[in-house]
């Protein structure tokens, strides 16, 4: 009788803590990283390099479960379609997931409406720009950062995303387009670029309403603060808007 | 315990159970597509695409490829019910729909599953990016009611899809035909936003005119034939004119749908009083509307049965006194063509129900054919719902000032609250509203006709400016015209009633006429403007008619008692009897000789008899 009691209140202890887990509605962190290093004329030179350093540090900024990581180097000589691994994403992610990204190379024309803009590279696949406004726009999750990083020759079209509002303005789905104060060669901006996202977030400098939580917004706030201390500069778009999302607990 | 197949027969029994199942969807097809009678006249080929993949299929059961553009080809043939067959097919394991969210989202897209065709093609764009998805998805934001973002995308593939419209155009047409219309409106809309010019081509609106009546005719018929005529350069589905159906196309599908039509329609609509807007709508199989819509004006504003009051019980009553001693055929001698009556009670005053109750008394002594001198059918009445400023225009344009002639006299009841402005007389409608009567009644004292009485009644506001006003209104007057003022006395019908009913209230004279005239009203109290001039005829005073009558009855009776030579006593007795009007039929008949001496003697005698106060 007492085993059968015990079995009992375990059972319904595990249960309760399923049911509390669901209540929280956890929230996972995906990853999406994208270097070519372009072909042709239209170069980018070390934008293929150490994709998975940046990753890492993206992961440990954020500190957020990572669910999915996406690595896609567009310059490599793949058969199969890096846009599976994307729409594989897609099925996983839920509104409560975090999404952040990067993708860097150079972009050149790819026919008469400059959304069909492509980013060089030899891949199966053909990025454009609307696919990347697209991606923005369908990703099932309340908050997302893609940042964009081109070489000054080749920047990523901004007409795609004509119409679109500027500036954080709360939670929501940020396409950030990152580029170098000045004239400077690529590989300078990815490194910068590199070294801000391997910087550390804790403390109160970046807790904005002192409430001892980083949330989305404070953390993409921090992140151009310091791209600008950096040298860098860049225009924010408001892809859409949503609910903020608490990221972790301060020290 | 189940007999083991030897490994051999495996793919026989494999080829069995897909016949089997192939024919067991197209069964399920027919059953869900279209009604049983119609599966046995139609071939059971969905379209040769769909042949060639089916027989490549059965020849390369395992070829995922294969099975996907089957599923595509049963999608655009709008057979998703097949797609799905095929999709959950057990010897495919399930592999078409896992391995294809495109093929998915179709499917769902076809079935108008929005939510979900709109996660499968977002995934599937992502996995495969394609303008024709976005065309989808850009139908599916419009179905989902966020037009914003459907337009978002058609602008943006408006720039690279030259053919986007008409992508747009054959989602609607083939979702429409087929009955799915939440997708075909959303496909409609999105047209109709992302190019306007080419939803006007494509969508060409049913032409309706309505030949008969014409706009704003005004009847007083209860019914009236509408007449119309559709042309188009697509079939219709159905022409309706308010709630009825005129007609229906049946449920065969469209075979031609640049079928041009031209027909004529015509119904018999009921009219009601005021205006009637009468709807005429066309909708093309395509659901294309068109609408037009005429008004005629109900001039039926007739008395309801069902309305009574007090002051009109009491005039009934006094009638039936009267007509209780003395035939009809005494009153009806007045009765006068061209005379018309409007009245009209306003809703709004605050003690409005007394203004009603004077409408409804002044439209049965106007009627009555002991009081009256109007037919029933030249007068109308406006009170209670139908007191509206439409209506009153209406009323007064098409029926009062319209009907107007050189012979016709009106008489005119306006009661209510008042509002008077040095230029307006504002009477208030049911709503609150104001109209100002002026201008119309300006008309009819314009018109040559044989007189006019209008008579105000309610309150007023600014009494003094209001007998001005209306001092300089009747100045100018045409036509023999009388505007009176009737005073606030609630008792005014009772005395009314008295004055021209009761015979016991008159004396008979020489200057006492059978007529009811404004100046009878004016020696009730009510003020006759102008002061000066003609009288005109109101109505009757059947009270004084019975009086001159029964005057010239003892006259004729002296007459005959004389030439008969009849005693003293008797006579005395006879003329003492014969003093009181309800004597009439007992003098009648003996002038008449229906009556003998020596009976109408016992007849007074049994009277006297009866009469004489007892000891």
């Amino acid at each position: 009788m007492r085993i059968v009691k015990r079995i009992a209140l375990t059972i319904i202890t595990q249960f309760l803590l399923i049911s509390f887990a669901n209540s929280q509605a956890i929230s996972y962190l995906h990853t999406i990283v994208v270097g070519s290093e372009g072909t042709g004329a239209a170069r980018a030179p070390d934008a293929g390099d150490n994709l998975e350093d940046l990753e890492r540090d993206l992961v440990r900024q954020v500190s957020l479960r990572p669910k999915t990581q996406l690595i896609i180097r567009s310059d490599e000589q793949r058969r199969d379609s890096h846009y599976k691994r994307v729409g594989g994403l897609y099925a996983s992610a839920d509104s409560s997931d975090l999404v952040i990204g990067v993708c860097q190379g150079a972009w050149v024309a790819g026919g008469k409406d400059s959304t069909l803009s492509v980013l060089s590279g030899i891949g199966p696949d053909t990025v454009t720009a609307d696919y990347l406004v697209h991606l923005m726009r369908f990703l099932p999750v309340h908050n997302a950062a893609l940042f964009v990083l081109a070489p000054t020759h080749f920047e990523f079209p901004r007409a795609a995303l004509a119409g679109t509002p500027t500036g954080i303005s709360g939670g929501g789905k940020y396409l950030i387009v990152v580029r170098q104060k000045g004239e400077g060669d690529f590989a300078e901006l990815v490194d910068r670029f590199a070294d801000v996202m391997d910087s550390d977030f804790d403390g109160t400098a970046v807790d904005s309403n002192a409430d001892h939580y980083l949330s989305f917004t404070e953390w993409l706030g921090a992140v151009t603060r310091r791209a600008a201390a950096a040298g860098l500069s860049g225009t924010i778009h408001a892809m859409s808007t949503g609910s903020d999302l608490f990221i972790k607990q301060l020290q | 315990m189940p007999m083991a197949v030897p490994q051999k027969y495996r793919p026989e029994i494999q080829h069995v159970r897909r016949y089997i199942l192939l024919i067991a969807a197209f069964a399920v097809s027919a059953s869900i597509v279209d009604p049983p009678c119609k599966a046995q006249e139609s071939s059971l080929s969905i379209s040769p695409l769909v042949d060639t993949l089916n027989a490549q299929l059965l020849r390369e059961p395992d070829d995922a490829a294969i099975r996907r553009k089957l599923i595509d080809a049963y999608t655009l043939a709008f057979h998703p019910e097949l797609a799905l067959l095929e999709i959950l097919d057990p010897f495919a394991g399930g592999k078409a729909a896992a391995a294809d969210a495109g093929v998915k989202g179709r499917v769902q897209f076809s079935l108008e599953q929005i939510g979900p065709a709109i996660r499968s093609l977002q995934q599937s764009y992502l996995e495969s990016p394609s303008d024709e998805t976005l065309v989808l998805l850009a139908v599916l934001d419009y179905a989902n009611k966020n037009p914003d973002k459907g337009l978002f995308e058609l602008r943006r593939l408006k720039n690279r899809m030259p053919a986007v419209s008409v992508e747009l155009l054959r989602i609607y047409e083939q979702f429409y035909l087929n009955g799915r219309e939440v997708i075909a409106r959303a496909a409609g809309e999105a047209l109709r936003h992302g190019d306007p010019v080419a939803y006007g081509t494509y969508f060409p609106q049913p032409q309706i005119s309505i030949l008969s009546p014409s706009d704003y005719f005004a009847t007083e018929a209860k019914q009236t034939s509408v007449i119309w005529e559709i042309s188009h350069s697509r079939p219709l589905r159905t022409v309706r004119i308010g709630n009825e159906t005129v007609f229906a196309r049946s449920g065969d599908p469209v075979t031609n749908s640049t079928e041009s039509v031209r027909k004529s329609y015509t119904r018999l609509t009921t009219l009601h009083e005021g205006p009637n807007a009468i709807v005429v709508e066309a909708a093309d199989v395509f659901g294309v509307t068109s609408v037009d819509t005429v008004v005629v004006n109900g001039l039926s504003f007739d008395r309801v049965p069902t309305w009574s009051s007090p002051e009109e019980d009491s005039l009934r009553f006094a009638i039936q006194v009267l007509r209780n001693y003395v035939p009809d055929s005494v009153f009806t001698g007045e009765r006068r063509q061209g005379r018309r009556a409007l009245l009209i009670a306003g809703a709004g005053a605050a003690d409005s129900a007394r203004y009603v109750n004077r409408a409804l008394f002044w439209h049965e002594y106007l009627i009555s054919p002991v009081t009256g001198m109007v037919s029933q059918d030249q007068i109308k009445i406006l009170v209670g719902g139908r007191v509206e400023g439409q209506n009153i225009a209406i009323v007064m344009d098409d029926w009062l000032l319209k009907g107007a002639t050189f012979q016709s006299i009106s008489f005119v009841y306006l009661a209510g609250e008042w509002r008077i402005t040095p230029r307006e007389w504002f009477l208030k409608d049911r709503f609150g509203q104001w109209t100002d009567v002026r201008p119309r009644l300006e008309k009819l004292r314009n018109l040559a006709s044989a007189g006019v009485v209008i008579v105000f009644d309610g309150s007023i506001d600014q009494r003094t400016a209001f007998e001005e006003s209306l001092s300089g209104y009747v100045a100018e007057s045409a036509a023999p015209l009388k505007a009176l003022i009737l005073p606030e006395n609630t008792l005014w019908t009772d005395q009314l009633v008295d004055r021209s009913i009761r015979p016991a209230n008159l004396t008979v004279s020489d200057s006492l006429s059978p007529l009811l005239t404004t100046a009878d009203l004016a020696a009730m109290g009510a003020l006759v403007l102008p002061l000066s001039g003609h009288d005109i005829t109101i109505a009757q005073k059947p009270a004084a008619r019975i009086l001159l009558r029964h005057r010239e009855l003892l006259k004729s009776l002296e007459g005959k008692l004389a030439r008969g030579k009849v005693a003293g006593g008797p006579r005395g007795k006879i003329l003492n009897f014969s003093q009181d009007w309800r004597r009439y039929n007992e003098v009648t008949r003996y002038l008449n000789d229906q009556l003998s001496l020596p009976d109408f003697l016992i007849r007074v005698e049994e009277y006297q008899s009866r009469t004489v106060e007892k000891p």
